[in-house]
């Protein structure tokens, strides 16, 4: 009898760690900054969760890793999950949502374009001076 | 006997189809597709029709009072994340149908709340509008859903403070034919309907958004019914067809008046079976 209750407390442990997928929307404010929102497909809040930059190949150096990639930056959302970031001045990148193991979702970066590039300087320049993102993630995020 | 019988029968159906037909009427916000993770905009058709009757509808100039004034949307709300705001003054003024009806265009974008992912709730409502056949004022508080990125943000909230309300408890922009759809109509203090009446119809053809007009051939038979909630004001219903189904609580607001008529102030909901 035990046993068999024990059994049914482990099903619904495991449904319920299956039953909230991770979501991840990002949107390009076209102002040197990129939106990005997670969520849980159970409505849970994703306040708080962790969101990085990575690039978009494998790793191999010294520098912190994410599954093998290379982090470009890394930071959380606020507490309605989501947030505004300065775009990294690289070609190709990834957006990662890091809600644990078996809850991470990759979505494509999206690019500086030229249009905004005298945008994405002021942005840069706003930082360094409110010294909001620390000097190890602005370094990638300049990348010159 | 079987000739007596016959036209009796035929008074019983002549009048229950006048009968019904008389509580169709649907206020109707309609984009094409309630999932609009990929767009930028998402572009509305608001009008006042007979849906279940396709190109075949009976439309209505929206907000039309007893002396043939249109009065036109007296709130358009967009709620999401909690937070509600008024978007009448960016209703754009069109002509709908055969009878060119007063009806508008709504865009959802940037300008009105559109940033993010989630669920965008929108409520309609309408001045009253005067039924000549059954001397009556209508109301109908309407609700339609659309979802960004499969976040869940306002779907199974109350959204429309003050009003009748459909709340699902199914979420309205994945809904499947052939799956169960439940819902709970509350008054304007929130509160249960018992036993509310509600009228189901199936939006029974395709919408011409550029020409503000039905177009194409009636989709299905099975188009309009008649169910009712429970004791606690929850009901049931499986859609047959895929696209939009309307569900209209008659009366849901309570015993009103307005201009010395009686009003009808119905709480209507829209959901996309896909």
């Amino acid at each position: 009898m035990k046993k068999s209750l024990m059994l049914v407390f482990a099903l619904v442990i495991s449904i319920m760690t299956f039953a909230h997928t991770p979501l991840l929307m990002v949107e390009d404010n076209e102002d040197g900054t990129v939106y990005a929102e997670g969520g849980f497909s159970n409505g849970a809040s994703a306040g708080g969760i962790e969101i990085l930059f990575v690039e978009d190949k494998p790793y191999k150096g010294l520098e912190a890793t994410f599954e093998g990639k290379k982090i470009i930056y890394k930071g959380k959302l606020d507490e309605e999950g989501a947030t505004d970031i300065i775009k990294p001045n690289v070609v190709s990148y990834q957006i990662v949502f890091n809600a644990g193991p078996g809850h991470i979702v990759y979505k494509s970066g999206i690019r500086i374009s030229i249009s905004e590039r005298s945008d994405w300087k002021e942005k840069l320049e706003e930082i360094k001076e409110e010294k909001s993102i620390s000097e190890k993630w602005l370094k990638n995020i300049e990348n010159k | 006997m079987k000739k007596l019988n016959l036209k009796r029968m035929t008074i019983l159906v002549g009048s229950l189809v006048i009968s019904s037909s008389s509580f169709a009427h649907f206020q109707m916000m309609y984009t094409p597709n309630s999932n609009v993770t990929e767009q930028k905009e998402v572009p509305f058709k608001v009008m006042f029709t007979h849906p279940a009757d396709g190109m075949e509808a009976h439309d209505m100039s929206i907000g039309k009072d007893i002396d043939g004034k249109i009065k036109g949307m007296k709130e358009f709300l967009v709620v999401h994340k909690g937070k509600s705001k008024n978007y009448a003054s960016f209703l754009k003024e069109v002509k709908f149908g055969p009878h060119q009806v007063t009806a508008y265009d709504f865009i959802l974008d940037k300008t009105t709340s559109f940033r993010g992912g989630g669920d965008w709730g929108i409520v309609a409502v309408p001045y009253p509008y005067y039924e000549g056949s059954e001397d009556i004022y209508i109301q109908q508080i309407t609700k339609v859903f659309v979802n960004k990125a499969e976040i869940i943000t306002d779907w199974s909230n109350r959204i429309a403070e003050g009003y009748p309300e459909i709340i699902p408890t199914v979420n309205p922009t994945n809904t499947w034919v052939g799956g169960l759809f439940n819902g709970k109509v509350v008054d304007c203090e929130g509160k249960a309907v018992e036993n509310a009446e509600i009228e189901v119809e199936y939006l029974n053809a395709e919408v011409d958004m550029e020409d503000s007009k039905f177009v194409g051939l009636p989709k299905t038979e099975k188009a309009a019914s008649l169910i009712y909630a429970d004791d606690n004001g929850y009901f049931s219903f499986v859609p047959t067809s895929k696209g939009y189904w309307g569900f209209a609580a008659l009366g849901a607001g309570g015993e009103k008046g307005y201009r010395g008529k009686e009003l009808s102030q119905d709480a209507v909901l829209w959901i996309e079976a896909k």
